[in-house]
């Protein structure tokens, strides 16, 4: 009789077992949107460097090859956008509408050109589209403003140092005899953080 | 023996065999679920709610302050090549070349709790790229140097005479970035060395990995 | 979500008390399975009782079907989680001393603690050998280190090394597990029975 209780026991752990994963299965909703790129896909994608579309280049490709993509606020775009330009600012990327045309353009012939109030700004978006699997997506390396009652769109050199630090350093140090000295402060040390899954307790019997 | 405890005996002996059946079962359903491409790092919904808020960037005036009053929370991450590294960089940078952002040498300088970790390069660009990526991973800390380097030309180092019509404040302003810039080198005398930045060398240390212990 | 730690949902703070809790529940578990008796944990190297190997195999296949479930159901990323690095050389040789021990002694450090904490006298002397034990392994350290340290194969797992789908191999464990129970009992039946 012993033993019966035993099983007993046994079975309605099992029961529960069996019913706590049933629920979670009923209950489980896939997620709406997913990275389909990995980090380290992208960082090799971004190394590459021809996800950059100069102006020159911009203005030289055919208008049926692409698809122009706004990703500033609806009050920017409602002021002067490019020609036949979508907007889609970047934080509505998922509502409904967005979702949809994002989809009809995906990998598609198309490109999809964005482009913000500088590169920075559009890069945001360039990052979420291609890690959500967009290939086809390019940036305008350009910097658009609306000044004067106009839409104005000028390049801009991305990475590119304004001035050679070095020679502007010797030089700013040279030109006048200020004695002011340079407090050279010590070198920090850094402790990378340590992964916590490196010390875990021992397990055993 | 009666005949009620062989029924029980029976009922026994099969609570095994259905027990190891619904093992099975359960099993071979991990295998027959529909699968799905799982998601690396964070959600894209919370990805864009963190890219498109502009508390990462940091501007220039900040960071001079932070260097100049010695904040010990503050770790320079230069983004750019090794070589624009070496011909000038701020002072106590570390340079990890955006291609090597994810290495294992390096991750742990981005993904860590103690500093606040502000990437810059030569404009803003690969130092959002960087943490574009790191909010992906979930690194918490990390933030950029708004307009990068040459702002920080722009604004520390040659600082623009404010005009005439300007605030009380652009003139306050224009003071300290004169003063910063003095602090960063500018008008040292001749003799004296260029302000050569300290380089640190990077030491990787390979915390050893814990052996198994004890276990039965 | 999970694992509950390592992502702050559950401050890091909390771990011990967290593992003394588990600790205790996993001493009452030993205990209730009868665990604490040197003569059921030496059956299984006799052939007359085979709970130890029932008792963790079972909760070896409950556990990782579970965690690949909530790990499905993203409830928990199982890539986070720890895996003990692979000693190769090192977990064998330490693993025959251990069985060894196991035989001789008929306990292993966890249940021989569970014995010693209700009273039992042979329990208690293994713990005084175990002590002793890791007293000669720490003093003698310096000669064992390369041994110690060496064929380190990283955290990895049967899945990385067969390269397969965890979920097959997860399917395939649990039938080699209720094989091997079905396996037992039959040893059992042909063994003579033994009373303790």
């Amino acid at each position: 009789m012993k033993e019966l209780e035993k099983t007993k026991r046994i079975s309605i752990s099992a029961v529960l077992f069996l019913l706590i994963i049933l629920i979670g299965v009923v209950t489980f909703k896939k997620p709406k949107y997913v990275f389909e790129k990995d980090t380290a896909t992208t960082l090799q994608k971004i190394i590459e460097k021809d996800h950059f579309l100069s102006l020159e280049d911009f203005n030289s490709i055919d208008p049926a090859q692409y698809i122009l993509l706004d990703v500033r606020s609806n009050f920017e775009y409602a002021k002067g956008h490019l020609k036949d330009a979508i907007n889609i600012s970047t934080h509505q990327t998922f509502s409904d509408s967005s979702t949809k045309l994002l989809k009809s353009l995906k990998n598609g012939d198309k490109t999809i050109i964005v482009y913000g109030e500088n590169p920075d700004n559009a890069d945001s978006a360039w990052m979420l589209l291609y890690q959500l699997g967009y290939e086809n997506v390019k940036i305008l390396s350009a910097e658009t403003k609306y000044t004067d009652g106009k839409f104005k769109i000028k390049n801009y050199d991305l990475e590119k140092p304004s001035v050679n630090y070095a020679q502007v350093m010797q030089k700013a140090q040279s030109s006048s005899g200020n004695k002011n000295e340079i407090k050279k402060s010590t070198p920090k040390k850094v402790i990378p953080k340590l992964k916590k899954k490196k010390r875990v307790a021992e397990g055993g019997c | 023996m009666s005949k009620r405890y062989k029924t029980k005996k029976f009922i026994v002996k099969r609570e095994y065999q259905i027990l190891a059946f619904i093992l099975v079962f359960i099993a071979a359903g991990l295998v027959l679920l529909p699968k799905y491409k799982k998601n690396e790092g964070i959600m894209p919904e919370l990805f864009v709610k963190n890219a498109i808020s502009s508390e990462r960037y940091i501007s220039t005036d900040q960071l001079a302050d932070k260097i100049i009053n010695q904040d010990p929370s503050v770790l320079l991450i230069d983004m750019r090549s090794e070589k624009e590294f070496n011909e000038f960089s701020l002072p106590n940078a570390i340079n990890i070349p955006l291609k090597n952002l994810l290495d294992d040498d390096y991750i742990g300088y981005i993904d860590q709790d103690i500093y606040d970790v502000i990437l810059f390069s030569n404009d803003s660009f690969y130092a959002d790229q960087a943490w574009m990526l790191g909010n992906r991973l979930g690194f918490k800390n990390l933030y950029v140097l708004k307009g990068g380097l040459n702002e920080w030309f722009n604004t520390i180092i040659n600082p623009k005479y404010p005009d005439e019509t300007m605030p009380r404040e652009a003139f306050k302003l224009y003071d300290f970035r004169k003063a910063a810039g003095i602090y960063f080198g500018v008008g040292a005398p001749k003799t004296e060395k260029k302000a050569a930045p300290t380089k640190k060398v990077i030491t990787v240390k390979k915390k050893k990995k814990r052996a198994a212990e004890g276990g039965c | 979500m999970g694992p509950l730690i390592p992502n702050g949902l559950i401050p890091v703070e909390w771990n011990y008390v967290i593992a003394i809790l588990i600790g205790m529940a996993f001493g009452y578990i030993l205990e209730a399975s009868g665990f604490s008796s040197s003569r059921k944990l030496a059956g299984v190297f006799y052939g007359y009782d085979f709970v130890v190997l029932k008792v963790f195999f079972t909760s070896a296949v409950v556990s990782v079907i579970g965690l690949y479930y909530l790990d499905y159901l993203n409830f928990l990323d199982i890539s986070q989680l720890y895996v003990q690095p692979t000693y190769l050389w090192a977990a064998i040789i330490g693993g025959m001393i251990m069985g060894v021990g196991f035989l001789a002694g008929g306990f292993c450090p966890g249940t021989s603690f569970c014995g010693a904490a209700i009273g039992k006298i042979d329990a208690i002397v293994f713990i005084i050998g175990l002590t002793i034990g890791i007293f000669v392994f720490a003093e003698a350290f310096t000669f064992l280190e390369p041994l110690f340290n060496s064929s380190n194969l990283g955290h990895i797992t049967m899945v990385d090394i067969l390269d397969i789908s965890p979920y097959w191999f997860i399917l395939i464990f649990t039938i080699i597990a209720i094989g091997s129970f079905v396996f037992s009992d039959w040893v059992r039946s042909k063994v003579k029975k033994v009373f303790y």
